[in-house]
């Protein structure tokens, strides 16, 4: 005689065949359903973990979508940053050199007034413009400066965008724990140096006085 | 005291900081320059031509400064030219690196003319 009867043992088939189709979904990316039969026992174990571990991948889909939006998006910020910079920096470059070279010629004309006799009105006329143009750069140059507040406002979303990303990271290793092992070794060795990173306020490169201070001991 | 007419190789990825090195060097009364965007390319004008001083940057796609350094220090025509790094790699370990490469001095950025000037003078001083 047997302890199983049919009808519980066609339930139990239904159970694993069950069990077996939701694992086949889980690892096709599928985590959205969960095992719905009373299993009991070791199966019924089996089950329950199989669920927690729904729960848990289907955090996963969410944050890594957001993520991999995220971060190109910042990629992008941080590319227009750099064009921005640039541009502005080669206009005030422009306008600085034209500065300077105004500059030798106005020495130079002064160095003539000082020179001749008289007081010529066409050289003095020829520095006034100099002058005036001189003026017409420099406040050109104040004006290209507000390329810091654009880059600077970019930043901040840019910096938005990462710490949301950094939430959602971090969402993950809490919900996947940290006694996962990957290749690399533990996950923590893998994260802790990035989230540290993330949290850095403060540079600690050194200044030239300090610098100065390395190469003075190495005979410099 | 340095050459004025030396020709001084600037190597930066950067073309604006290539620009301002440029300008301070013309404000210091060195018109003879040259520009290279990585290590590479400053390798190769190295051997071509006679320089007197290279000034570089440390990061850069395809040769780095620390890597052209090394390449400058170790080709026997290269060997003597002064190289002074100028790069925003801050750190102690970066300029232990540099010096036990052979770096002639070592400038933090942002720097100022007269810090240029500085080095500069002080390369040529012991050279």
């Amino acid at each position: 005689m047997s302890g199983i009867n049919k009808e519980d043992g066609n339930k139990e088939s239904d159970a694993v065949r069950e069990l077996l189709d939701v694992t086949r979904e889980m690892a096709n990316g599928n985590y959205s359903r969960a095992i719905e039969s009373d299993l009991y026992g070791e199966l019924g174990e089996l089950a329950r973990y199989i669920n927690m571990t729904f729960k848990k991948l289907q955090t996963l889909e969410p944050n890594i979508k957001l993520s991999s939006e995220k971060i190109p998006l910042a990629a992008s910020q941080l590319s227009d940053i750099t064009r921005a910079t640039e541009e502005a920096t080669n206009r005030i470059m422009e306008l600085t050199e034209k500065v300077l070279d105004n500059h030798d010629l106005i020495s130079s004309g002064i160095e003539r007034v000082k020179c001749s006799n008289r007081l010529d009105k066409s050289n003095i006329g020829e520095l006034d413009k100099l002058v005036s143009n001189n003026k017409e750069s420099l406040i050109e140059i104040i004006t290209c400066l507000s390329f810091q507040d654009l880059t600077g406002q970019k930043i901040n979303k840019i910096m938005e965008m990462m710490r949301e990303v950094e939430s959602r990271i971090l969402e993950l290793i809490v919900t996947f724990g940290l006694k996962a092992n990957s290749e690399k070794g533990n996950m923590d060795e893998v994260t802790s140096p990035i989230l540290n990173e993330l949290k850095k306020p403060v540079s600690d490169d050194l200044k030239q006085d300090l610098v100065d201070d390395m190469l003075k001991k190495f005979g410099f | 005291m340095p050459d004025l007419k030396m020709k001084i190789l600037v190597v930066d990825d950067f073309s604006t900081m290539r620009r301002i090195v440029r300008n301070i060097l013309k404000q210091l009364g060195y018109s003879n320059i040259e520009e290279a965007e990585d290590g590479d390319v400053a390798l190769t004008r190295l051997k071509l031509d006679r320089y007197g001083l290279v000034i570089s940057d440390w990061n850069m796609p395809n040769m780095t400064g620390i890597e052209l350094l090394k390449n400058i220090r170790s080709d026997s025509a290269l060997k003597d030219i002064p190289v002074l790094m100028v790069t925003a790699e801050a750190k102690q370990e970066n300029v232990i690196v540099a010096i036990q490469s052979g770096v002639n001095n070592y400038i933090v950025k942002p720097f100022t003319a007269e810090v240029l000037k500085e080095k500069i003078d002080k390369i040529f001083d012991k050279v």
